[in-house]
């Protein structure tokens, strides 16, 4: 099938086979290997990335869904060599170890400051049920979120 | 290489229905159906997207009914319902199904029409007497009470080239009617339901239980009302206390004790919701 779709903000076009995985496109035919796959489950949260806003699995989402919608990845966060304040925050926080579920951990927070830009420490915590690092970390995982959602003129 | 349907509107849906064969697929979210096509090799002749189909994911609220598309993701399905005091128990299902992830792809029509004994929506749909209304093959439609969907076997009765597009509930025999949803998991947060249990209670001002509903899933293939469950609570307060009687009525319907003995806590999570 012929796809058109939005990939952080640019058009893209491929010929690729419908049930073909978003997690397969954005690391192998665009290269885009900050998306990490976990458990190809839908279990972990690492491949999360964001569909027309919303945090989902890539690597629960097929190629025959994507027809005109909007895919936003971790490369598609920083802005004009600057990091986003979440990025920024999970390293001044040291909210990462080995870093594996990072990407999907700060992919599932976007979503959730997009939506709620002054969100509790429970709601955090919500938010980010379904991502799961096994290095064990997330006391820093929550507080990186905090401050970033005060930077942003939110606070928690 | 499999042909891709991808309709836009109910029209197009329609036609692509009439080309599909019993070895094609229907993907809806798809948070269950990649696992499978994955894990078994499925290898469809066809793959028919609802995705692109605005129609599918209006959801209206109105006094009279409550209308919701089958692509409505858990997420909206959630939102849309919840704080409805009649319809609370179906944004409660909603809102617990596995992970964010899950709720933002996950829709109301695949949880129903996949049939999995463990699914939280088909108890809460069968409490409120949910309809199903279905397409097939051309646009034909037909309308089915929710407790026909499922076959009894994980499966669902739907014939080839059918897809359920929407659930209407009727709102004014719920006048009054409170419900909730609650379930039993492994852990707090993503987590499969081993009980599911959906309530609607009619209560006088002093709390009294005039009449009771209760559906119970995750225990057989298809949800089941407890009717002595119901018969306790007629003519009580919905106190807690009374949570050891209720879990009783458990006994017979599953073969694992720890659910006969496990479901005398979701009970009393269910009553407090009624206080």
């Amino acid at each position: 099938m012929k796809l058109d779709f939005f990939v952080n903000d640019e058009a893209v076009s491929l010929e690729t086979e419908p049930q073909r995985r978003l997690l397969d496109l954005l690391r192998e035919d665009l290269g885009l290997t900050g998306t990490k796959e976990g458990c190809s489950e839908g279990e972990c949260g690492a491949c999360t990335v964001l569909l027309d806003g919303k945090a989902v699995h890539s690597c629960l989402t097929l190629a025959a869904q994507l027809q005109g919608r909007h895919v936003t990845t971790i490369e598609g966060l920083e802005k004009n060599g600057e990091l986003d304040i979440l990025q920024r925050c999970f390293v001044e926080e040291i909210a990462i170890q080995c870093g594996f579920c990072t990407t999907g951990m700060i992919m599932s927070a976007k979503a959730l400051l997009l939506q709620n830009p002054n969100p509790t420490p429970k709601e955090i915590r919500t938010a980010l049920s379904g991502n799961i690092c096994r290095c064990s970390g997330y006391v820093q995982i929550v507080n990186a979120v905090s401050r970033a959602a005060s930077e942003m003129g939110g606070g928690v | 290489m499999s042909t891709c349907y991808n309709p836009k509107t109910m029209d197009e849906l329609g036609q692509a229905l009439s080309q599909l064969t019993g070895r094609s697929l229907i993907l809806a979210g798809g948070t269950d159906l990649v696992l499978r096509l994955r894990s078994k090799h499925l290898e469809p002749d066809a793959l028919l997207s609802l995705s692109g189909v605005p129609d599918l994911q209006e959801i209206e609220i109105t006094p009279e009914r409550a209308s919701i598309g089958a692509m409505s993701t858990m997420a909206r399905v959630n939102q849309a319902l919840d704080g409805l005091p009649d319809l609370q128990a179906l944004a409660d299902a909603a809102g617990g199904v596995g992970s964010p992830q899950i709720r933002n792809k996950g829709t109301i029509g695949g949880n129903a029409a996949n049939a999995s004994a463990a699914a939280d929506l088909p108890p809460v749909l069968w409490l409120l007497n949910a309809q199903a209304e279905i397409m097939g093959p051309g646009g034909a439609r037909r309308t089915i009470p929710v407790q026909e969907l499922p076959d009894g076997h994980q499966g669902n009765t739907l014939a080839v080239g059918e897809v359920v597009v929407r659930f209407v509930i009727d709102r004014p025999p719920l006048k009054g009617w409170r419900s909730a949803f609650v379930k039993l998991g492994h852990r707090s947060q993503v987590t499969i339901s081993r009980i599911g249990l959906a309530a609607a209670l009619l209560q006088e001002e002093d709390g009294t239980v005039r009449d009771a509903r209760i559906v119970a899933g995750a225990i057989k293939p298809v949800p089941f009302p407890l009717p002595a469950a119901e018969d306790i609570l007629r003519g009580k307060r919905p106190d807690p206390a009374l949570a050891v009687e209720l879990g009783e009525t458990f006994k017979g319907n599953t073969r694992r004790v720890y659910k006969e003995n496990a479901a005398k806590g979701v009970f009393q999570d269910i009553l407090l919701r009624f206080q």
